[in-house]
């Protein structure tokens, strides 16, 4: 019997576009994200500090502004990303690590390439599986903050309580922007998971101590000396945008930047390890 | 020589003995109430897959501890025991290895960590990967073992399981990814082992291949002892189910006529005119009557068979495949 | 299995085989030149709190650094390496106590994360020339002592969790980095803090002035670290020696 007959024969009926890959590669990493326990656990964990926060908002209510704490100023959601950064800088070293340098390890890429998917498919699908998370320890309990400010709030105003979640929204964009992209371009320069995350850690603490080191030394406070820790520099943006501090600007372009960068290295370094498994 | 023997005897002369042995991976059994002891000589373990024959290798092999019961290979306790693995060698099923060593560091250093000389260890590899016919000689040797092909690196595994020269020999699987000639010569050193005298359990689904070489099985199926024995031995026990023998003669018909009047014959089938399938649960008495009951009938033999007697027919009933 | 573990020094070569000469071991030197370049960088001025700028560059960068992080990625890897790689079965199969592995294994980690740290101090007071040369020897011992306790509890880790590597991340960077710099007693129970307390590299006072000032002796802050040190390796003996490790055992 012809194999034929079975109607193993050509697809003649629809083809979903490009952007529906993008989303099985997304679907599929979040789903193995969100079957691990830990990246669950890591997600409930960061709601502690915001439980927290929402405790002070309260409090500060009844202490009426207390030791100099507005409850209704951004300050709140600027400790909040805070703590959120070193949340995503662990679950980065954990998770994130191992999103490229498996699939260079088991030598997977053919398995996505031999497919009609292209580089961008696959980067835009592995970003967005890892900004899932990012998101969940970010934008979820950020925007519970602010639901809780609104709620304690006297005027109720719709406005302000939409302006603040922009603001929530794009901090969030930044931090889940940049962290996923840097990670992703380790990731995909090595093939221990361990290794790529602790290279994370590095860079990330490292300059931070080094960048502690120096502005010890020299006795200044400078944006610009500010570039040399990539945890301060989200931190000027987080200024920039809750309390509006115009420091945070060279941050927030050299965020873009190395976003930037890391984007485009990160294709050159998938065509690079394509054309070696081809 | 009986190489292998169901009833695990209090006094043991077997190198491997497993005493009502049974294994849970939580609420899943993989291996269920297991007695058997296995002396020397080359036994193929056969099974579905899924079956827990590599569960019961890694018990034998002292990486997994029964749930219940005693695992004792050279009168130690399989898991606790350590002198004992100076005389065992292992190659898993799966490809694990350091990968960024050469297949000859390997060999080598799993050697040596028998306690070996370093120069010992190294003759020692080598002898082992030219035994396997690893090909050392074309440069493979100095090539980290991420390079190698399947085969080779089934070679590699092989090989470092017999370096140390051990009484008992576990392979899981070892055929996997050989070509054939590797698969015909690595089943040809199995088979010499055995017969002087080491204690070799070959686990495979490849059934014809390890007929070829030893008539000493184990069957397990669903955690589960099926058969143990040679393959006439199983096929005496399970005598009692019809055994199939096709014949072809020059008018199937005739001759079924004739047979079907034998006391030994319990069904008949005449599938074309030159075709018949006798059942019979006493083949030997159709064997030795079909001749003269042909010239009989005046009907020209032209073939006799039974695939009955193969090993996957005997799998395939115990096992109740298709 | 009740025999005591030995040193097995060809199993302590492998674990350096496997772990040290690969490309991306550069990773961890890079660590040991971004330090270096801080010490190049960082001046001679002792920041508030510190006796020299040296103390502050071996308390903030080496022992609150590249000591535990080090010791995260190598101590982690001494057991879970193999069992991820499924080579484990090799190791268990030859003729050596399960204790004996693991004190091999282990003591190729310490060797690894000792390396590294003794380059950077070493190399941090060439650089500085301001280091206390007298003082290197108790320095370097208390970072031999720290390396072998953060290796130890990592190394525990990877014996009895699946994915160590997250929950040593979450222990240095919410535990150790930001209690050692605690105010009161409570940073005495940090690794970090005891060994800089060992090695005399200790900030001095704190940003909270009085309630920093509570110094622990140095005989306890050896008893702290040996302890974790001990309690870590029982541990992680006991465990290695009950569990069973095939790469689908939890199948």
């Amino acid at each position: 019997m012809s194999i034929y007959a079975r109607r193993y024969g050509s697809y003649d009926g629809p083809i979903e576009p490009e952007s529906s890959r993008i989303l099985v590669i997304a679907e599929t990493e979040v789903r193995r994200l969100l079957a691990m326990k830990w990246v669950r656990r890591l997600i409930l964990m960061a709601f502690t500090p915001t439980v927290f926060l929402a405790a002070m908002l309260y409090f500060g209510l009844v202490v009426k502004k207390a030791a100099g704490f507005d409850p209704f100023s951004g300050d709140i959601f600027v400790y909040h990303f805070r703590t959120a950064t070193w949340f995503v800088a662990v679950m980065m070293a954990a998770f994130g690590a191992a999103m490229i340098a498996k699939d260079v390890v088991t030598r997977a890429f053919p398995l996505y390439f031999t497919r009609p998917v292209s580089i961008r498919s696959y980067v835009l699908g592995k970003l967005a599986a890892i900004a899932v998370p990012v998101l969940g320890v970010s934008l979820l309990p950020g925007v519970l903050l602010a639901i809780t400010q609104w709620a304690l709030a006297e005027d109720l105003s719709l406005l302000t309580a939409g302006v603040t979640l922009a603001k929530i929204m794009g901090a969030s964009v930044v931090l889940a922007g940049f962290a996923s992209t840097v990670i992703l371009l380790m990731s995909s320069l090595g093939t221990s998971a361990r290794y790529v995350g602790v290279g994370w850690l590095g860079l990330f603490l490292f300059l931070d101590i080094a960048y502690g080191i120096f502005k010890a030394a020299m006795g200044t406070d400078s944006p610009l000396l500010d570039l040399m820790s990539l945890r301060q520099q989200l931190y000027d943006v987080y200024d920039l945008i809750f309390r509006g501090d115009s420091d945070g600007i060279p941050a927030l372009v050299s965020l873009c930047a190395i976003t930037g960068f890391c984007a485009a290295a990160l294709r050159v370094r998938i065509l690079a390890i394509e054309a070696k498994n081809r | 020589m009986s190489t292998v023997s169901s009833s695990a005897a209090a006094v043991s002369t077997g190198t491997v003995t497993l005493q009502d042995v049974s294994r849970w991976y939580g609420h899943v059994i993989a291996l269920n109430n297991v007695s058997l002891e296995i002396k020397p000589g080359l036994i193929g373990l056969l099974g579905p897959n899924g079956a827990g024959k590599t569960t019961l290798l890694r018990l034998i092999t002292g990486q997994l501890r029964p749930t219940t019961g005693q695992v004792t290979v050279l009168g130690e306790s399989a898991y606790d025991g350590i002198a004992y693995r100076r005389q065992v060698g292992y190659c898993p099923e799966h490809d694990y290895f350091y990968d960024e060593m050469t297949g000859f560091d390997f060999v080598t250093t799993m050697t040596a960590l028998h306690g070996f000389s370093k120069s010992e260890a190294r003759e020692r590899a080598q002898a082992a990967l030219e035994e396997v016919r690893f090909p050392l000689a074309e440069g493979s040797g100095t090539k980290p073992i991420s390079t190698y092909s399947k085969g080779m690196r089934q070679k590699v595994k092989v090989a470092q399981a017999l370096a140390h020269d051990p009484k008992l020999i576990v392979l899981d699987e070892p055929l996997n990814g050989a070509d054939p000639l590797s698969r015909h010569h690595i089943m040809e050193l199995c088979k010499r082992l055995g017969q002087r005298g080491y204690t070799v359990v070959i686990s495979s689904h490849v059934l014809h291949e390890v007929e070829a070489v030893t008539r000493e099985f184990i069957l397990i199926d669903k955690g589960r002892l099926v058969a143990e024995g040679t393959v006439s031995a199983i096929r005496d026990l399970i005598d009692r189910h019809p055994h199939r023998i096709d014949v072809v003669a020059s008018d199937a018909r005739a001759l079924g006529s004739v047979l079907v009047r034998q006391a030994f014959t319990a069904s008949l089938h005449v599938t074309s005119e030159r075709q018949l399938t006798v059942e019979t649960p006493r083949p030997d008495q159709c064997y030795q009557g079909l001749p003269k009951l042909a010239a009989e009938a005046g009907v020209r033999l032209l073939g006799v068979s039974s695939a009955d007697n193969s090993l996957e027919a005997v799998f395939r009933y115990l096992t109740g495949s298709r | 299995m009740s025999a005591l573990p030995k040193l097995e020094p060809l199993l302590l070569t492998l674990f350096w085989r496997r772990s040290v000469w690969k490309p991306r071991s550069l990773l961890l030197l890079l660590l040991v030149g971004v330090d270096v370049l801080g010490a190049v960088f960082s001046g001679q001025v002792a920041p508030f709190g510190y006796r020299s700028a040296y103390d502050q560059l071996a308390a903030d960068a080496v022992f609150g650094f590249l000591l535990p992080f080090s010791a995260l990625q190598v101590g982690t890897a001494v057991v879970r390496d193999e069992v991820e790689s499924g080579t484990i079965g090799y190791l268990l199969m030859r003729p050596l106590t399960r204790g004996s592995i693991l004190l091999s294994r282990f003591l190729g980690g310490v060797g690894v994360v000792m390396g590294l740290t003794t380059l950077a101090l070493v190399l941090n007071a060439l650089v500085m020339g301001q280091a206390p040369i007298g003082e290197l020897p108790r320095v370097l011992a208390a970072a031999l002592l720290g390396a072998a306790a953060y290796t130890a509890v990592f190394c525990a880790l990877g014996v009895v969790l699946k994915r160590p590597f997250v929950v040593g991340v979450l222990f240095l960077l919410f535990f150790e980095l930001p209690v050692s710099r605690l105010p009161m007693v409570a940073r005495a129970i940090t690794i970090r803090s005891n060994v800089e307390n060992l090695a005399g590299v200790a900030p001095e006072t704190k940003t909270l002035g009085i309630l920093m000032d509570v110094q622990v002796a140095p005989m306890t802050s050896f008893l702290v670290v040996t302890g974790v040190l001990a309690v870590a390796m029982a541990l992680a003996v006991a465990v290695f020696e009950r569990k069973e490790y095939t790469p689908d055992a939890s199948a």
